[in-house]
Parts: structure tokens; sequence; C-alpha cells
């Protein structure tokens, strides 16, 4: 079983609740509230559905979710770890569920109120399981991704002779994006380099809070198909050309302190050799790339991975548009997670089908390809997708 | 504290050992003779499993370093406004640890001497400069 272009899966449907500070409501209605308007985009009904996959880190399950959406009997669940970074193997994971004939109409889904509830930025109610990997960063009190992952950047960005001007760069884009976006809380503002040299220090010398995604509260949802599901009067289709996921030969969380080289994405490089293999592209031929932007200085880290500039080039490849809408490679056109929402790549997942189907705040005039990947300096995945 | 780490047949056991003993003691591979950090059942460079604790020198190099300024919570006991270095020991080993406090402006480059210190009730490796 393989991916080609004539028995790809495709995306059908897409639904999202309010990207918000404060949803008001819990985390098992936000993914109720996703999925159904999810499958309402596809002209599906729930009871198509016979597979959901998510993150073992969130809250509802497919067994909570099969009972409080009256869902049919289930032929396929799933539930993925290493948070974001497997943002795209759930989509993998659907595809491989539709190839092998286990199920046709698959959600996959992440919800969550990753900013009224538990913060990620606040290294509170880290678990037993996720000390296991962070044993040797834990007892210094490195506690939050921004602390673990900031060892290696600020060596990134030293021997890249990366500045804080390269990072508002990266920035800046996203903002310009988002300001088209009315999902952004972001939407019609302005934001300058002042105002970003001017933000407060998360870990200092490398992250101020607007280099970290939006904590945010929010529900998202895609529906996966066999390519013969057919509902009546759909919206065009997103085509899964590839998706792939990747854990290189000493993989961590974030803390690639450990490996000679500190300065790449080995585990993305494993997931992009899969996938250009899978789709027979390359970096050159993309339309766009929606890239798991935890952190500005991973645009950098991935745009070197991906080869579009070399480790000499990259500063004046963003400094020069190279990202923006009209550049070589347009980056994160909803505002990505820096701007638009953090919903571990589910949003980006989402945004790149809105640039297939026409639908983007920020419409790309070429969607022949478009990469999609998921959170990098861990296990980590990817997904191509192309008009259907 | 940490009394569960009682045997240094356990590699994970191994550089907790050491500090309690005043030291940096990781694995080295019997067979390649590699020196290894964070411990691990099989060497990465041979993928051989026999291997013998050993104790390494404290100098290095800072490879990199953070001040987190955020989050600033009673607990767990977050880093906050304290240097955090990523040191590189001579011996090719790299470790997490705290720059000593009263330390001068910490640079990538700088040769530290390391030493076991306190972060909260917990025993880390912490730095001081070398002049």
């Amino acid at each position: 079983m393989k991916f080609s272009a004539s028995s790809s899966p495709v995306i059908l449907g897409v639904g999202h609740t309010e990207y918000s500070a404060n949803s008001g409501r819990s985390e098992r209605q936000l993914a109720t509230e996703a999925i159904a308007a999810a499958i309402a985009d596809a002209n599906l009904d729930l009871s198509d559905i016979d597979g959901l996959v998510t993150y073992d880190l969130d809250s509802n399950d497919p067994l909570l979710l099969s009972n409080d959406l009256a869902l049919p009997d289930l032929k396929w669940f799933s539930r993925l770890s290493y948070g974001g970074g497997q943002a795209c193997a759930t989509a993998q994971d659907a595809c491989l569920a539709i190839l092998s004939g286990a199920a046709r109409v698959v959600v996959i889904y992440r919800a969550a109120n990753m900013r009224s509830g538990q913060r990620f930025g606040t290294g509170e109610g880290t678990t037993a399981e996720q000390l296991r990997y962070l044993q040797w960063s834990y007892p210094v009190g490195l506690l939050t991704p921004g602390h673990m992952g900031s060892l290696w950047m600020h060596r990134y960005l030293h021997e890249r002779n990366l500045t804080a001007d390269d990072l508002a760069h990266v920035v800046l884009s996203s903002r310009r994006y988002a300001a088209n976006n009315p999902n952004s809380r972001y939407f019609k503002q302005e934001f300058s380099v002042d105002d970003y040299l001017a933000s407060p220090w998360v870990v200092e010398p490398v992250l101020r809070t607007p280099d970290c995604c939006m904590e945010t509260d929010g529900g998202a949802a895609l529906v996966i198909c066999h390519p013969d599901v057919d509902p009546q009067r759909g919206k065009p289709k997103a085509l899964l050309r590839g998706a792939a996921r990747g854990m290189a030969k000493g993989s961590s969380i974030l803390q690639n302190y450990y490996r000679p080289d500190i300065c790449g994405f080995p585990d993305l490089k494993v997931v992009l050799t899969q996938l250009w293999e899978q789709t027979g592209i390359s970096a050159r031929e993309l339309s766009a790339a929606i890239i798991y932007d935890a952190f500005s200085p991973f645009i950098y880290v991935a745009l070197e991975e991906l080869g579009v500039a070399s480790p000499s080039e990259i500063s004046g490849f963003v400094a020069s548009g190279g990202i923006d809408l009209d550049g070589t490679l347009p980056v994160n056109t909803n505002g990505g997670q820096l701007s638009e929402a953090y919903l571990h790549g589910f949003n980006g997942m989402i945004e790149a089908v809105r640039q297939i189907r026409g639908e983007s705040a920020n419409q790309l005039s070429k969607t022949d390809h478009i990469l999609v990947t998921g959170g990098p300096a861990l296990a980590t995945s990817g997904l191509i997708l192309s008009p259907g | 504290m940490n009394d569960h780490w009682t045997s240094s047949s356990d590699p994970e056991a191994v550089f907790q050992e050491g500090l309690i003993n005043g030291e940096f003691r990781v694995q080295k591979c019997d067979s390649c003779a590699v020196v290894r950090h964070p411990p691990v059942r099989y060497c990465a460079a041979c993928g051989q499993p026999d291997w013998s604790a050993v104790s390494v020198s404290p100098v290095g190099t800072v490879i990199s370093w953070v001040i987190p300024r955020r989050p600033n919570l009673p607990a767990p006991p977050a880093a906050t406004n304290q240097v955090v270095v990523l040191v590189e020991l001579e011996q090719g080993i790299r470790l997490l640890g705290h720059m000593a406090s009263g330390s001068s402006a910490t640079a990538i480059g700088d040769q530290v001497q390391g030493s076991v210190g306190h972060h909260g009730d917990v025993l880390i490796p912490v730095f001081r400069r070398i002049p």
C-alpha cells in the first residue's frame, strides 16, 4: 500500500472553534464542536465516522467522544505520543488505516484549554512519564519547552551569527499574515521591530514573549477519507500526497544537547526524506510550507533542513521576504502558532487545506504542493497536500 | 532524597551516585572506551552493552547558556533568573548545570570548572569560570 495520485486519501472537511485565551467551556465540549464542524464542512454525517485519532495528551480519548457524538462502530482509533511532534502523524495514522482498508472516514482532532487551563509555559503539571525524558534537565530547573529548547537555540543562533533582528523578521512575517486573518487575535494589528525588542524576556538571550507560540484554548478537527467517499456538493478535495513520521537516532524531547551537532533537526530530515520519496517532488517545488513554529528560531533550522537556503544565506533569505506571501517559500500563511493559534499543529494543517481550496485569508496564487510539519526537535512528522 | 538510586548496575543511578560523592561519574563503554552521558544501556558508538562507571574531569567549555525569566512560580523549582549552562567537559560529554552565584557574565566558549552544588534540595553540577 502506497500513497499515489490515484489512491491517496483525501481531506474532505476541516473545522475548529474560535481560538481564544479563555474558551469558557470544557475541553470535551471544544472537541465535539470541532468534530461536528469538520463533519458539516465535509458535507458528511457524524454517523459516517469509523475512525478517530488524536494525541495521548488530549483529554478527550476516542471512547469518550464516540459516546459523546453517538458515533457508530469504530474500526480505527489511536492516540499518538510526543505532543505536537506527531501532528501530521495523526493524519498519517488516518491514511494508513484508510489505505489498509481498516476505515473509510477518520477524524483527527485536538482540543484543549492550553491558556485558561494547564499551561505548557509554566511547567506546571509535568507528568512522571515526561520526567523520564526530562531526567537531566528538570533537576537544574529547566521546566518548560522554552527553557529546555533555549540552550540549543542559543547555540544555533551563535553558530549562525543570527541576532534579535533575525528573530524579529520571523515574528513580523507571522504578524503580517495574522493581520489579515480574522481567526487571529492579532487581526488588523500592526507590530514593529521596536514592539518586538520592547517585549519581555521568557528566556534570555533567546526568547522574548513574541518568539513563543500563543497559548490557546480551542478545538480543531480534520476529516480524512478514502478517495471513494463522495459527499454530494462537497468542497474541493485536498489530496494527501504523502505523510510520514520519524524518530532519528539519538532523538530527544527538545534537548538535542548531546548530539555532536546541536544545530539541526535530524528527526525532520527522516520525515522529509520519506516525503520526497512518497511524492516524487523536491523542496524547490513546494508552493508553501506550514512549519511548526513553537518558537521563532525553529523556522531558521527547518528552512535549513529544507535546503531552501544555506546556513550562510538563511538570514538574508528571511530578511528579504523569502517566507512572505510573494517570497520564494511562503511560510505559515495563517500567522502560524506564533500569531494565529497554538493547537499542536492542527490549525496549521487546516490552513494548508484552506490554501488548497482557495479559502485562505492570505491566498497563494499557486498551491501545487503544500508541506506541513509537526513539532521539530523531537520525534516529528510531516505531510504534503495537493489539490484533488 | 533520591534514595532509590542505590545500585551502580543501574545506568541512571551512576550520575547521582557521583554527585553524592562530590564528582561527575558517567558510563564508559568497555568495548570502545567512549565515555557517554546521559546514560543508556547500549553504546551509541559501537552498539555494545558492557560498561563501567568512571569519574570524569570537571573542567570544560560553555557550549551554551540561558537565563530563564519566566515562569516565576513557587513550585516546582524553576531556574528563574539563574544562569543555566550546557558545558562540554574535556572528555567530550556534555552536562547541564548552573553557574555559581556571583559568577561574572557568562559567554559561550568560557572555560569553566565544575563541582557539586544544589538547586533547591537537588544535587546538580555547578560551574565557575576559570580566570
